[in-house]
């Protein structure tokens, strides 16, 4: 599953970020806190769905949709 | 507060002077670094005696402020970076607090840290403590750590950085003085620092990073940071491998 697909009041855990994703864009996205074992939720849904704001460790982050893409999760309970 | 204190050995903070934006004739450097968001600078504004600009939004600074202060017998020139996530992206922000802290040579750099989010903020820290090994942990915002309920030992993260930890609430002058004087002990060479450094690269890596390091060493004796540099340059950091270039390294 990937963070693109979680939706609004559900959890997941980070498993991982895509092979696709290399480089700088892959620095960025681990920097911000997109690292594996990470617990992540939706916290707010721009108005045409893109981007999203998700909440993990205490912090908000916005991520376009090409982003939360490159980014796999597992739901949690 | 009594005029008595003013003169009191025990009372640290009046051993400082802020100087404002007059920054000749200084004995020590002084880097500000930290996550966006922290209260750098609120932590400069209060050392410096500044109005520089805080907003409590992220990408606020964009470029470095300067400033300085004095405390018992020395200046120091303190320098307001960037807010920043890490120090190995690329963003133009991020470069200039990077590229301060590894070019500019401070003498001591003071990682301020949000103590309601430190799981986030000491991803920073550790990177830092791979370049320098003059740091101080400013422990900011205890105040709004507090009001969330969150304790931290502060020991024990000293303990276990190698590093002085100091819990201040800039916005309300609380333990300014024991940042001072951590800061001034630092400078002078009065704590000894063990920073935590990564040790967990195997492999060829680890070959390959004591190779380079020892080369870097070899051509700059007392570069503090050969082994970050090494790891660095076999990333293919552009901005490291033309700093080597150049020479600005050593």
């Amino acid at each position: 599953m990937k963070l693109s697909d979680l939706k609004y009041g559900e959890t997941a855990r980070i498993s991982g970020i895509s092979e696709q994703c290399q480089g700088e864009a892959r620095r960025r996205l681990l920097d911000l806190g997109f690292v594996r074992g990470t617990i992540v939720t939706v916290q707010n849904i721009s108005p045409l769905g893109n981007p999203v704001a998700y909440s993990l460790r205490d912090t908000l982050i916005a991520l376009r949709h090409e982003q939360a893409e490159q980014i796999f999760i597992e739901l949690e309970e | 507060m009594n005029e008595i204190c003013n003169t009191c050995k025990y009372n640290t903070a009046s051993g400082l002077k802020k100087l404002g934006e007059k920054v000749t004739d200084y004995d020590y450097v002084v880097a500000l670094a930290g996550n966006p968001n922290t209260g750098k600078s609120t932590v400069f504004n209060t050392l410096t005696g500044l109005r520089q600009h805080t907003g409590n939004w992220p990408g606020k600074t964009v470029a470095t402020a300067m400033g300085s202060f004095s405390y018992l017998d020395k200046t120091f020139k303190l320098v307001d970076l960037p807010g920043t996530y890490s120090l190995l992206s690329t963003s133009e922000d991020e470069e200039i607090a990077r590229d301060f802290i590894l070019f500019g040579k401070p003498d001591v750099t003071i990682v301020v840290a949000d103590a309601g989010r430190l799981e986030r903020n000491l991803n920073l820290a550790l990177q830092i403590l791979e370049i320098t090994d003059k740091a101080v942990l400013c422990l900011n915002l205890m105040d709004e750590a507090a009001r969330h309920g969150v304790e931290v030992d502060d020991r024990t993260l000293a303990r276990d950085l190698g590093i002085p930890v100091v819990p201040t609430t800039a916005r309300s002058n609380k333990g300014m003085d024991n940042l001072l004087q951590t800061i001034y002990d630092l400078a002078e060479n009065k704590i000894v620092t063990q920073p935590h450094r990564i040790k967990n690269v195997l492999g060829e890596t680890a070959t390959a990073i004591e190779k380079l390091s020892n080369k870097l060493t070899d051509l700059y004796p007392g570069l503090p940071n050969s082994r970050w540099i090494a790891m660095r340059l076999l990333e293919g950091d552009t901005s490291i491998i033309t700093a080597l270039k150049e020479g600005r390294l050593g």
